[in-house]
């Protein structure tokens, strides 16, 4: 009905888009939070900054792993009309 | 896209069923580290109180910063024999990053983008940091690192799988994050180069504009992400090291 490269489309752009959901209000979360402590006591702010940077990346890794699986799902999804229009091969006889 | 920007050089013979020929990956690693030398070693030439030139200048800032905020805050005392290993990384993984920013996409690509080069150096981390646990605290004493302390036996044997998970995904995320982030970015400039071919005659010239702010932001994707990839390891020598 729906072709496979349809359906590894729609569940790449699903992937991404609920992963960059938690991503944003996660790293959002972070940053407002430091930037309150870096303006309540400025002379920690070097550490704050240094703090800030290495949780982001924490968190932006988990919605590249998303982006990783929606790219190899696009991949997949073209293999698979590929193979789907192309004759298959016949299928190996169990015994 | 792919198919694009690894093009075989030289091919050699399969050894042991290991492709071997050198493909422009190969040579750009290559280059990445001989700049890493290179440029270090005629960067620190001149010894003296005050740095001379530009030049110069310019490396001991970023030699300084990654000294400050990786070793002498991630690590502390001990750490300080680290120094030259993180620094070296830091500027290998740099200059690898830095690779894609050459606007020649049939030779340049970011030489991290590919998988197999973020996981040698992930893989690398990795058995550092097991070596090191292993000779700071022995064999036995590694393995009770998983075991937290004070709790009856059979819950401690069932937090001990989750416990080992979730150290070894400590370098498969080191490799991914580097990995995704570098190919993320190398392929969103040119998918804005693409859209060009898609859009109006009156609308022709914004994604190349698109194109240059995401280099932009690219370049300092790339400082970022080799800073983070120094101070996880950092962070991991010193989880390594530290007697309790």
């Amino acid at each position: 009905m729906i072709s496979p490269e349809g359906l590894a489309w729609l569940g790449a752009g699903l992937s991404v888009g609920l992963a960059a959901l938690g991503t944003g209000i996660g790293i959002g979360l972070v940053a407002g939070k430091s930037v309150e402590a870096a303006a309540r006591q400025p002379e920690a702010g070097a550490m704050v900054q240094r703090l800030m940077i290495l949780a982001i990346a924490f968190i932006e890794a988990l919605c590249l792993y998303a982006l990783l699986i929606a790219i190899m799902l696009v991949g997949k999804g073209k293999a698979a009309t590929a193979e789907k229009s192309a004759p298959a091969p016949p299928a190996a006889e169990t015994r | 896209m792919y198919e694009i920007e690894r093009r075989v050089l030289v091919p050699l013979p399969l050894l042991f069923g290991i492709d071997l020929s050198i493909t422009n990956e190969i040579v750009l690693l290559w280059v990445a580290a001989l700049a890493t030398f290179l440029l270090l070693a005629f960067a620190c030439r001149r010894r003296g109180l005050l740095a001379r030139g530009p030049f110069q200048n310019l490396f001991e800032a970023l030699i300084e910063f990654v000294e400050r905020e990786v070793v002498g805050e991630g690590i502390g005392k001990s750490g300080a024999a680290w120094a030259p290993f993180l620094l070296a990384v830091f500027f290998f993984v740099l200059s690898c990053n830095l690779m894609g920013l050459v606007p020649l996409p049939s030779f340049f690509k970011p030489v991290t983008s590919d998988l197999s080069v973020t996981a040698a150096l992930a893989g690398m981390v990795f058995i550092l940091t097991v070596v090191l646990n292993v000779w700071t605290h022995g064999a036995g004493g590694f393995l009770r690192k998983f075991l937290p302390a004070g709790l009856p036996v059979w819950i401690g044997l069932l937090i001990m799988p989750i416990e080992v998970l979730s150290w070894l995904v400590r370098p498969i995320s080191l490799a991914i994050r580097l990995f995704a982030n570098m190919l993320v970015g190398h392929h969103l400039i040119f998918i804005f180069i693409g859209m060009e071919a898609l859009s109006a005659w009156y609308l022709k010239s914004l994604p190349y504009v698109g194109a240059v702010l995401m280099s932009a932001f690219e370049l300092f994707v790339c400082f970022i992400q080799a800073f983070v990839f120094v101070m996880l390891t950092g962070i991991y020598i010193k989880d390594a090291v530290e007697a309790h």
